[in-house]
């Protein structure tokens, strides 16, 4: 992994206009390129405000926030940014713009003035990187939750971006759904190097990323890799989150004696850790 | 007296070119303070067959009974309708009353109930659902917080003191302490007042949970209906039908693979918790 | 089921109609609505009549479509013809009971209107059945970019329609969950005098335009994280050309057009 900072926030604060409390106080972070981040936090701790700032939906009222080196308060970069940085948001219903599937992935370029003939060749490769090429000439309203939001990625996708952003992409969509975005980012970031922020409420889905960021109340609370913050329960419960089930189980057991390792985090690490534990007496 | 399903099938636009058969030949129970989780994946008929327990559909086939009241007969409709709650998915998106008070009274004032018998079941219900009437009564339900719209939503349902309450999906979209509140307050009403719950969702630990009885629909059909450690011990089978399983049963599973003997089909991370630990003292 | 509401009455094929460039079928579907206006003699519909014909052969349109596209009209259609069979004047007498009284001039009238409209709404129902919605309203747009020079929001009322018909099925669907919410809390949308059933519609609209406005606050916010910023400098992926098929289509029209226009001007 290079050590290329892609999107850089230094002490940024938000506060919404009419909105007596800050929704943000004081957030400094920066991503990395190639990195999976999960940033988690209970409903109304901000996150989803965070990543607005990400792509200059929303700028700062305080402190700076910069991708690629680029201010987002600076007007000039607005595009570039949005091209760079791409986003895909909670609701599969409200993203979708025209109604045929190939269509709407055409129109983040058509609005960047790509030549027709290079849109129509980047539909197809991205509509093929999310597994959507059958469904192209389809109508989007017909489609599964999963597989709108993968449409919603693969018109990201075509605008050729470096990052991709999840605003709680999954928290519509049922077990299937979610997992076929999961796998789909997580195998863009394999294979293309593609940096993925996700904002999420399931903290399942936070174990396989390289860091973790924790927000409460408009704070940056906590900052680390899965483990080191699925370690600090305390923190946790304040943040009014709770650690995923199999590292609650986990800790339950050490509490109870049972030599087993801290690193165990997931079913298939945790029933390694037991079956060596168990059988070895 | 309980909600009786009876050889239910329901088919959408029938006779047409686009006849879609969506349930088929449905049989089952949900008696009096039970609980009945509904599991299946999406599209297998689960929000189809939710809305015939109060006569929102028709079956096409078939009948349901509500105590007794039969869902085709158009005069007991009302009556049915207050029996049996119904809570949506999202269900802060029927809010549109000026005052939560007053939205929260729209139920029991279609019920015909006089004026200081809503505004004491609007009350309640508000307390039930722990949104205190003193500071909530009067607000607009549109500057509540995610959470609070949820339980006012809840609220408008439960002030019409439902014998039986469905739920579909009722935690979607909340983070995690919201889903164990909304799960404590239905588990809650259960205890309380011996409500009726059926509840749709695609948490299995939940359903594992909490439910005492879990039916499975499978493309329209009950492919099974019984306790949670029954269903659960048919993994495979479930898998198969593109289903997840509870944690605790997904590590059961790991741990016998790996030659890890565990008798039982644990469903509950507590009670597997246990088990390992007195194993362990044991082979000690 | 509400899939299909999306794509309107398009019926996909690859006909020779359907290859047509939608401006092409926009510009001679307004020369079709004035031949249809430009005969004022009964046997001279039969051109038209042929022609309309024609259009359906060569879009590979099944007949029913011809009937179906007339069933929401066809209380207007009767209506039309039985006012003018009663309403206009005329001598020749062909029947008369009490004060009722039917002349062939009234006859020949109400069919003259009545088959009008026929041909207008059949007509025209051949453009939407072979032109995709997004294809329609590329072709308006382009069609209405000269007027752009006057300030007319052309790029802007075409992305409008765009999203209009993107969103009908999902506000149809909305609107069937919301009334069943309210159903489930006793409400009752049948029953009662017009005053009372609009007001039972409330519990409805209230969350239907919350909800719309919602949509509308994510759309504009998805929208410009995908570099949306008016038609400025936007190019389209789907590029229209003309070809000589369009050539020939404009050609045959032009043919019924003038032919109409001297048939009615000879004195036969």
């Amino acid at each position: 992994m290079t050590q290329e900072t892609v999107i850089e926030l230094v002490n940024v604060g938000f506060q919404y206009t009419g909105s007596e409390k800050a929704a943000l106080k004081n957030i400094s972070l920066s991503i990395k390129k190639g990195e999976v981040v999960a940033i988690v936090g209970h409903n109304g701790s901000g996150k989803s405000t965070l990543c607005k700032l990400f792509n200059a939906l929303l700028l700062p009222a305080e402190g700076i926030v910069t991708v690629h080196g680029m201010d987002t308060c600076a007007e000039q970069n607005t595009l570039e940014i949005r091209r760079r940085v791409g986003m895909v948001f909670q609701n599969p219903d409200n993203q979708l713009v025209t109604t045929i599937v190939e269509e709407d992935v055409g129109f983040g370029p058509e609005n960047l003035g790509v030549v027709p003939s290079e849109i129509r060749s980047r539909v197809e490769v991205a509509l093929r990187e999310v597994e959507m090429s059958a469904y192209a000439e389809k109508a989007s309203h017909a489609l599964s939750g999963g597989q709108k939001q993968r449409v919603a990625i693969a018109g990201l996708l075509a605008m050729q971006p470096e990052v991709l952003v999840l605003d709680e992409a999954t928290a519509m969509l049922d077990p299937k759904g979610r997992e076929e975005v999961l796998s789909t980012v997580l195998r863009l970031n394999r294979d293309r190097g593609m940096t993925v922020v996700m904002i999420t409420q399931f903290m399942e889905e936070a174990l396989g990323v390289d860091r973790v960021f924790v927000l409460s109340d408009g704070r940056l609370v906590m900052e680390g890799t899965p483990q080191e913050v699925f370690n600090e329960r305390a923190l946790l419960d304040e943040s009014r989150l709770e650690a995923p089930a199999y590292v609650q189980l986990r800790d339950r057991l050490i509490s109870a004696g049972l030599p087993i390792s801290q690193n165990a985090m997931t079913c298939n690490a945790l029933a390694d850790e037991l079956a060596r534990v168990l059988s070895a007496l | 007296m309980p909600i009786l399903v009876e050889r239910l099938s329901h088919t959408y636009l029938p006779g047409s070119a686009l006849a879609y058969p969506a349930l088929s030949d449905i049989s089952l129970a949900v008696a009096d303070g039970e609980f009945l989780g509904i599991i299946g994946h999406t599209g297998s008929g689960k929000s189809t067959l939710i809305q015939h327990l109060n006569g929102l559909l028709l079956p096409t086939d078939g009948n349901v009974l509500v105590d007794g009241f039969n869902t085709r007969e158009k005069k007991l409709r009302k009556k049915i309708r207050s029996l049996v709650g119904m809570v949506f998915q999202y269900p802060e998106y029927q809010l549109f009353e000026e005052t939560v008070e007053r939205d929260v009274s729209f139920g029991p004032k279609n019920m015909g109930l006089e004026a200081p018998e809503i505004h004491e079941r609007a009350f309640e219900a508000l307390r039930l659902v722990g949104l205190p009437p003193e500071d909530f009564a009067e607000k607009s339900p549109f500057e509540l917080s995610g959470g609070e719209k949820r339980r006012a939503a809840l609220a408008g349902i439960l002030a019409m003191r439902p014998k039986y309450l469905v739920l579909d999906e009722p935690m979607a979209g909340l983070d995690p302490r919201g889903r164990r509140e909304i799960l404590a307050l239905i588990e809650s009403l259960r205890r309380g007042q011996n409500t009726g719950i059926v509840m749709v969702s695609h948490s299995m630990d939940d359903v594992a949970m909490y439910a005492d009885r879990i039916a499975v629909l499978d493309q329209g059909s009950l492919g099974m209906l019984g306790t949670p450690e029954e269903v659960f011990s048919r993994g495979d089978e479930l898998i198969r039908m593109g289903l997840n399983l509870p944690q605790a049963t997904r590590l059961v599973r790991a741990l016998r693979e790996r030659g890890v003997a565990i008798e039982r089909d644990y469903f509950r991370m507590d009670e597997l918790s246990q088990e390992l630990i007195a194993r362990w003292h044991h082979d000690r | 089921m509400t899939a299909n509401i999306s794509l309107g009455q398009y019926l996909p094929g690859n006909s020779a109609v359907h290859r047509l460039d939608p401006r092409t079928k926009i510009l001679l579907m307004v020369v079709y609505i004035v031949i249809v206006f430009l005969v004022r003699t009964l046997w001279i519909f039969a051109l038209p009549v042929l022609l309309l014909i024609a259009m359906f052969l060569f879009a590979q349109v099944p007949a029913s479509y011809f009937l179906s596209s007339l069933k929401p009209m066809k209380w207007l259609l009767v209506f039309m013809f039985v006012i003018n069979l009663f309403a206009t004047q005329g001598e020749t007498v062909l029947f008369q009971w009490k004060f009722i009284r039917l002349t062939q001039e009234a006859l020949e009238q109400a069919v003259f209107i009545t088959l009008r409209l026929v041909l207008l709404v059949a007509g025209t129902s051949i453009l939407t059945l072979t032109t995709s919605p997004i294809a329609l309203t590329d072709g308006l747009e382009k069609l209405m970019s000269p007027l752009r020079k006057l300030r007319f929001p052309a790029h802007e009322l075409a992305m409008m329609m765009t999203i209009a018909l993107r969103f009908i099925p999902t506000l149809l669907e909305e609107t069937d969950r919301i009334q069943k919410a309210q159903m489930a809390r006793g409400a009752d949308f049948e029953s009662g005098n017009l005053f009372q059933r609009a007001k039972s519609m409330i519990p409805i609209l209230v969350p239907l335009f919350v909800s719309a406005f919602r949509r509308a606050d994510e759309l504009a916010m998805a929208m410009e994280s995908r570099c949306y910023h008016g038609g400025e400098g936007r190019t389209r992926m789907r590029e229209l050309h003309f070809h000589v098929s369009d050539l020939f289509a404009a050609l045959l029209l032009c043919a019924v057009l003038a032919g109409i226009a001297v048939l009615e001007k000879l004195p036969l």
